[in-house]
């Protein structure tokens, strides 16, 4: 054996290649051969000294090539054929191929013998580390062979007789020379089969005969004061030599077999350890510290595939703290001016900027509008800096480029980390300010999710006017006001804007001339001109209200065409008690908002008018209505007015808002009394034993459940009472109301008391024994022994209160950090998961491959982020107001009769402008709200003032006869005043009508997906940001009675991971008699599993001269009780036939009417006693009836549900445990109306479909418990993205592993090493479709603004050829003068 | 260094490039149903956003009268606006197939 860099074992040890085809149009991984290698080498390295490695020739000349006639496939011809075509396929995604792969693997172990050559097949395993052997004679069919076998070892066993003991574990060792040996053997065709690519990688290169050396810029050396500091690679690549070396010095010299062995194991290790030190079948010791070899210098966070490759450090960018500026637009940011000389941007020169570029030159680098650098055509980059700067201004030409600093008006995106949604990065518009923070509107805050309290942020200036065009339109601050989570706005006035908006709407606010200009003039920059409204109030003085402040705002002349048409509840409207009639408008706490034409007319403003996460809001309105840029600068103005008119009017707070008068303080010790005296009460009863139980409960549940309803009920009321009690001017009290800042539960906490405590869904539990403190006597259960603090802040925490206090804020500060990482993790799941799904232009949604996930996105094609109301595009009722203000009646426009609208609005709809663009159930939607709301109203109307309803056309009305005349014929009789009343109540003209009809028609088409969209990764940060804000808490599910149900993140996990063990699996069925609590518990007896000794009274031993039997006595009450169906022959039918007991029919035998005998089995009689007892103790367990897995069933009321029979409750039955399809066919129960929570259950019994569905409904429930509103198109994609394959695949790296099929995208997600690997030994090529692929490879990606090519147009002139020099006949000299 | 009045050779290659490399890459889908079909209907919901106005920063020549902009993004709006940007947008069906539409027909608002 000569020079052999011998390697290595098992797959895991390749290098692949990256040979790249043609320009970029995949990568194909393989494996490299040794030729590769060398060809790819500038020099052979043979020496052993530091910094050289050596090279290795392959074996020419095995020892072991004797009896190796064959290396084939186990497969015949025929076989072989079969699935060579099923390999062969077109269009196989990786899934598929990997199955077929197996198939063939499993068919081949099956295989004795070859069928080629006849010998034996065994068993290869892994044998200790880094050995492989074939156990070929285990089988009973080739004795003869092992025979065989043994006999050629007879002459060893005469040398060594020890042997003799291990003659029976003798293995074929596959060292890896004889596995080279064999691989290469492999024919092309077979190495198809195994799925390998045999140009890419023919199987014996995944053995080395040769190591790559890297160059030493891979593995520099660190000098350090005069010692050189190596790689860890150079290290190994060293001790290889050496080991190398120490063999070809003893096969030369002669030593021992034994020793080159071993030798040659350690350089097998070596080079093992060279690719990856976590080699894992390797032993611990040898090892002190981990090296970082090729495997660590990929893999992880910090590897070169996330911290290189997908996320890369940047220059052009910026971060500091960051402070509010009302005075900002909010598409600005202050950029500090010492910011803004660093930042630079490549300004090319034309004819139009040259001179201003020219005086950029010369302010230089240190003025601030100045200029860096310097890159003059054909010339090195100058610097600015040093040297002439007239000079270099003076020889500025068009084309040369200048990085001038950061300017006004300049797009730079700013972030804050963590950017969990696409919102957490936006463009904005820089303004270059003195100090030393950026500072912005804090209206942007809640996207980013940025306070002031120390938060810092990052800014970059993109370097190209693609980047910075594509950076503002898709980007921008304004053009994203919108969350695409369920199309709420997200960017509104907060806090002090809020509070502004409310106490200046507030109805006795009133300004003369002076001080209401003044106030217009806010919010402003002297820049608008202001139309002053008619005052409200003319004697006995001129008064304007705050409210007309507010109409100012919106519309400040009349030139601006902004007209809000607005009507809702605040959140302080109070409804009318009932049998009180009163006009919403007329709520006493101004809480019904009336906006026509941009006239505020009632309602204070506050957070759902103003603020953000409301459709209502003014914002929003005046966004769909009039566009981004009027919302944006209502916005401004409001806070603009806020910041100078708060300063005037002031607004704090101090301890006489929260000091608690006489009678607050009286009502809050009654209502403490009260609780306190009803706690004792239940305390006592439960003492008494006398307390009954909740269904499914204990009485000390029972107890906690009663005492910790009570005492939240507490607070709730004394928050209340704080509403009521406290002054109108109250600050917090204000704030509480107008939602800008806290609730009214943390003013109660401030003012009358702080509540009880609630760790853990309950009361403080007890730290010391029996008891919560030692304060307390044991087993105390009252109120303030067990966490219910009685004080305000205001008055101070008694000692133990404040400890209690304490407990509660640390599950808090625990709860948030655990979740941060878990969540964080989810998020990065889903993206990867969801990331390179797209919009395309036939609206399907599509995967990088062209795999389909949806024909059409969300089922319509709409788009969540433009959609107006909540999951509809057009709100009908605003639209319809809005239209009606848009264009006021006047006498020249016809009145139009009801069938007429009706005729029109079919014939509108049913034009191709409308039937091309939208869905026909969309269609059918505003047919009938149409007809609902304006036709038959109408009718109403007219009937009820006496005129004809004309909601069907007379016959005697021809079909050219116009409305006007229509009008005239029915109502020149009525009344003119009546006929006015008809027209103020409604009147459709076909103005009117038109306007809605196109409005609708403009804003359904402006709500279609755009092609293009990153849709999955839209859904993936809509799923992902919201359940951040999740706490880690289990809830009890209110409809079911203590039944505990997995909800926040824990439970959303489960669902996105797919698993087939979830912590509670529930299935909900629905009865066929669900009005009968009766038949229900029959039902539930059927159900629910009940064990014998649930009805057993006792199972005693009864041993009797003649036999030893276990009598077991039912308890017949019981059974009664529970309404079981049983009799007693069943009971014992049941016992007969337990599985796993084997007790069998003869040894159970009914003693009477409640007595069962069962007699037990034994072989010897010594067993017997043993035999009795064991099954004493299981006989308990042995299900009688009901479902086995069904450990639980609970019946519960169906909420909201009225029999039709009885008029009485509806209920249903709740089973915990698996075993669907049981419960679906159990008598009694409406299979089709029965559902899991368990998804994979789900899937097996109902099918894909249904799975599907579930997963929507199961994350939307989850969600809306925590008030999170997600829109259904975000679910609906991440489930069918889950199910596309035909099976539920979970996000998690099994399951998105076997969704994708770009390796790259896999390398970068997780098991990047692996990955590469399996790639390389497949031959795998990457399409570079994806996203990830593509920021890796650095080039553009189909999505978005990449899906589309831009071509120019041009005249289609062929260009102009140049003259040659002997075209010109000048030019020619005849040859005859020559 | 050329004349300054003189528009620079190099965009409008860039065009003409990237025009016949579009064009070559096209017809290697044979099955493209409705390749080049010039769409009939110009009432498309597609709202343009990209209005890539490297244009005017890579010294084209530009389309509009200009009132004393220099920001090459005004310029380019103001382009956009008066439909003048002489340029066509190839929408790719997922199949391969492609459907090119001007920038004048498309709505811009």
């Amino acid at each position: 054996m000569s020079l052999w860099c011998p390697g290595l074992q098992t797959f895991k040890n390749e290098l692949m290649t990256w040979l790249m085809f043609g320009y970029r149009k995949y990568i194909q991984f393989g494996i490299q051969s040794a030729d590769d290698i060398r060809q790819a080498s500038e020099v052979e390295i043979t020496q052993r000294d530091l910094y050289t490695l050596e090279d290795h020739k392959p074996l020419e000349h095995g020892v072991l090539d004797t009896k190796m006639t064959c290396a084939r496939v186990l497969l015949d011809e025929e076989e072989k054929r079969v699935f060579l075509k099923r390999l062969r396929t077109p269009g196989l995604d990786g899934l598929q191929i990997k199955d077929t792969i197996k198939k063939v693997n499993v068919q081949c172990v099956k295989a004795t013998r070859c069928p080629h050559c006849d010998s034996v097949n065994g068993v290869v395993k892994k044998a200790a580390a880094m050995k492989i052997v074939h156990d070929k004679f285990r089988k009973k069919s080739v004795a003869d062979e092992a025979e065989a076998f043994k006999k050629t070892m007879l002459n060893a066993l005469k040398g060594v007789p020890e042997l003799k003991a291990h003659m029976n574990k003798t293995f074929e060792e596959m060292t890896p020379l004889r596995v080279y040996r064999l691989f290469r053997m492999i024919t092309a065709d077979d190495c198809e089969v195994l799925g390998l690519d045999p140009q890419a990688g023919r199987p014996e290169r995944l053995l080395w005969t040769a190591i790559p050396v890297p160059p030493v810029c891979i593995r520099p050396s660190v000098a350090q004061d005069g010692a050189t500091n190596e790689d860890d690679l150079t290290v190994k690549l060293c001790e290889i030599l050496m080991c190398n070396a120490l063999i070809k010095t003893g096969i030369e010299s002669g030593s021992q077999t034994s020793k080159i062995m071993e030798q040659w194991d350690f350089m097998s290790i070596c080079v093992a350890m060279y690719i990856g030190s976590d080699v894992s079948s390797m032993s611990g010791a040898m090892n002190a510290k981990p090296i970082r070899g090729y495997t660590q210098r990929l893999k992880g966070k910090q590897g070169r595939f996330r911290g290189n490759l997908s996320g890369k450090r940047v220059d052009f960018s910026g971060r500091t703290v960051i402070s509010p500026d009302p005075n900002m637009h909010i598409d600005e940011v202050a950029v500090p001016e010492l910011v803004a000389k660093k930042l630079t941007y490549p300004d090319r020169v034309t004819k139009h900027n040259i001179e201003y570029l020219r005086q950029l030159i010369r302010n230089g680098p240190d003025v601030h509008p100045g200029a860096n650098f310097v890159n003059i055509t054909n010339e090195f980059k100058r610097s600015l800096k040093y040297g002439n700067r007239n000079d270099v201004a003076a020889r500025l030409r068009v084309g040369d480029v200048v990085e001038r600093h950061l300017k006004d008006g300049d797009i730079v995106l700013f972030n804050r980390q963590p950017s969990l949604h696409r919102l957490s990065i936006m463009a904005h518009k820089a303004r270059v300010k003195p100090w030393r923070t950026f500072r912005f509107n804090e209206c942007v805050c809640t996207p980013y999710n940025a306070d002031f309290d120390g938060d810092e942020m990052n800014l970059h200036l993109p370097q190209t006017e693609e980047a910075r065009m594509e950076a503002i339109n898709l980007m921008g601050v304004k053009n994203n006001l919108v969350t695409p989570r369920n199309g709420e706005p997200i960017i509104g006035a907060t806090q002090d804007f809020i509070t502004t908006a409310y106490l200046i709407t507030q109805k006795d606010r009133f300004y003369d001339r002076s001080q209401f200009v003044q106030i217009c003039s806010y919010c402003f920059d002297a820049d608008v001109k202001i139309d002053i409204p008619p005052p409200c109030i003319i004697k006995p003085r001129r008064l304007w209200s705050g409210k007309q402040i507010v109409n100012v705002l919106m519309r400040p002349n009349k030139k601006v065409a902004v007209r809000v048409n607005l009507e809702t509840k605040t959140n302080s409207y109070m409804k009318p008690k009932s049998g009180e009639k009163r006009a919403p408008e007329l709520c006493p706490a101004d809480g019904w908002i009336i906006i026509r034409n941009s006239e505020l007319l009632s309602g204070a403003l506050d957070k759902s008018i103003v603020g953000d996460g409301k459709k209502n809001s003014i914002f929003f309105v005046v966004l769909r209505d009039y566009g981004t840029v009027e919302a944006a600068q209502i916005m401004n103005r409001l806070a603009k007015l806020s910041a100078r008119w708060s300063c005037n009017e002031g607004f704090s707070i101090g301890l006489s808002d929260v000091m608690p008068g006489e009678v607050l303080r009286n009502r809050k010790d009654a209502l403490i009394e009260d609780a306190y005296k009803l706690c004792d009460n239940l305390i006592a009863q439960r003492r008494a034993g006398k307390l009954e139980n909740l269904p499914g409960c204990d009485e000390d549940q029972t107890l906690e459940v009663k005492i910790s309803g009570l005492l939240s009920k507490v607070r709730e009321d004394a928050g209340n009472v704080c509403l009521q009690e406290l002054g109108r001017y109250n600050a917090p009290l204000i704030m509480a109301t107008c939602k800008s800042k806290g609730s009214s539960l943390n003013v109660c906490q401030m003012v009358a008391c702080v509540g009880q405590q609630i760790v853990n869904s309950n009361r403080i539990s007890n730290g010391f024994t029996d008891r919560t403190l030692p304060h307390f006597k044991k087993h105390t259960m009252s109120p303030d022994a067990k966490g219910f603090v009685s004080d305000s802040f205001f008055t101070g925490l008694s000692p133990t209160e404040f400890l209690f206090h304490a407990v509660t804020g640390r599950e808090g500060l625990v709860d948030t950090a655990v979740k941060t990482a878990e969540t964080g993790y989810m998020q990065r799941r889903l993206v990867k998961g969801l990331e390179d799904l797209t919009a395309h232009y036939d609206l399907s949604v599509r995967g990088s491959t062209g795999d389909m996930i949806q024909f059409t996105y969300g089922g319509d094609a709409l788009d969540p982020a433009e959609l107006e109301g909540e999951g509809a595009p057009i709100v009908f009722d605003r639209n319809w107001l809005h239209s009606m203000e848009c264009f006021p009646y006047s006498k020249s426009n016809s009145v139009l009769p009801p069938f007429y609208i009706k005729e029109l609005v079919d014939k509108e709809l049913a034009e191709p402008r409308f039937t091309k663009w939208c869905t026909p159930e969309w269609l059918d939607k505003m047919r009938s709200h149409i007809n609902d709301h304006i036709v038959q109203r109408l009718g109403a109307f007219r009937k009820k003032y006496g005129m004809n309803p004309l909601l069907i056309r007379p016959k005697s009305v021809g079909k050219n006869t116009s409305p006007s005349k229509i009008i005239e014929i029915f109502d020149s009789k009525i009344d003119l005043s009546k006929r006015n009343v008809v027209n103020n109540l409604l009147c459709v003209t076909e103005e009117r009508l038109m306007d809605f009809l196109n409005r609708s028609l403009k804003k359904y088409q402006r709500a279609m997906v755009e092609p293009g969209t990153a849709v999955g990764a839209v859904a993936a940060q809509s799923i992902g940001e919201p359940s951040t804000q999740m706490t880690l808490k289990t809830f009890h599910f209110a409809g079911i009675a203590s039944m505990n149900v997995t909800m926040g993140v824990p439970r959303v996990k489960e669902i996105i991971n797919a698993s087939k063990n979830i912590s509670t699996p529930i299935i909900s069925a629905e009865l066929e008699i669900p009005h009968s609590l009766y038949s229900a518990r029959i039902v539930k007896g059927r159900v629910e599993s009940t064990t014998l000794g649930d009805i057993a009274e006792s199972i005693t031993e009864v041993y009797t001269p003649h036999e030893a039997y276990l009598l077991v006595k039912l308890s017949v009450d019981t059974i009664r009780k529970l309404q079981l169906e049983v009799d007693i022959s069943q009971i014992c039918g049941a016992i007969a036939f337990a599985p796993r007991l084997k007790i069998k029919d003869a040894n159970v035998r009914i003693d009477g009417y409640n007595k069962v005998r069962v007699y037990v089995p034994c072989k010897t009689e010594s067993d017997l006693h043993f035999n009795m007892q064991n099954l004493k103790r299981s006989l308990s367990s042995i299900v009688i009836k009901g479902i086995s897995s069904i450990t639980r069933a609970l019946i519960s009321v169906r909420e909201g549900s009225k029999s039709e029979v009885t008029g009485g409750d509806e209920y249903m039955l709740s089973a915990e445990g698996y075993g669907l399809l049981d419960v679906m066919t159990t008598e009694g129960i409406k299979g089709t109306k029965t559902y899991t929570n368990h998804i994979m259950e789900m899937r097996d019994v109902l099918g894909i479909e249904a799975a599907r569905s579930i997963i929507i409904d199961e994350i939307f429930a989850i969600m809306s418990r925590y008030g999170i509103s997600i829109d259904h198109r975000h679910l609906m994609l991440m489930a069918d993205l889950m199910t596309a394959k035909g099976e539920v695949l979970g996000l998690t790296r099994f399951g998105i592993s076997k969704m994708k099929d770009s390796v790259i995208m896999l390398a970068s997600f997780e098991m990047t090493t692996e990955h590469l690997f399996n790639a390389a030994v497949y031959g795998r090529k990457d399409a570079i479709q994806g996203v990830s692929e593509c920021i890796i490879m650095g080039t553009q990606m189909p999505i978005g603004t990449g899906l589309f090519k831009l071509l120019k147009q041009h005249d289609n002139k062929p260009p102009k050829s140049r003259p040659l020099l002997f075209d010109n006949p000048s030019c020619h000299v005849p040859l005859a003068a020559a | 260094m050329s004349d300054t009045e003189e528009p620079m050779e190099y965009p409008e290659d860039y065009g003409v490039e990237e025009e016949n490399q579009e064009v070559i890459e096209a017809e290697q889908f044979p099955d493209g149903k409705d390749a080049g079909e010039k769409p009939k209907d110009a009432n498309n919901n597609n709202t343009e956003k990209m209005t890539t106005p490297f244009l005017t920063n890579m010294n084209a020549p530009v389309m509009v009268e200009l009132d004393g902009e220099t920001d090459p993004f005004e310029i380019a709006q103001k382009e956009l606006r008066e439909k003048k940007i002489p340029f066509t947008i190839r929408r790719y069906l997922p199949d391969g197939s492609y459907e090119d539409w001007k920038v004048q027909d498309l709505i811009t608002d």
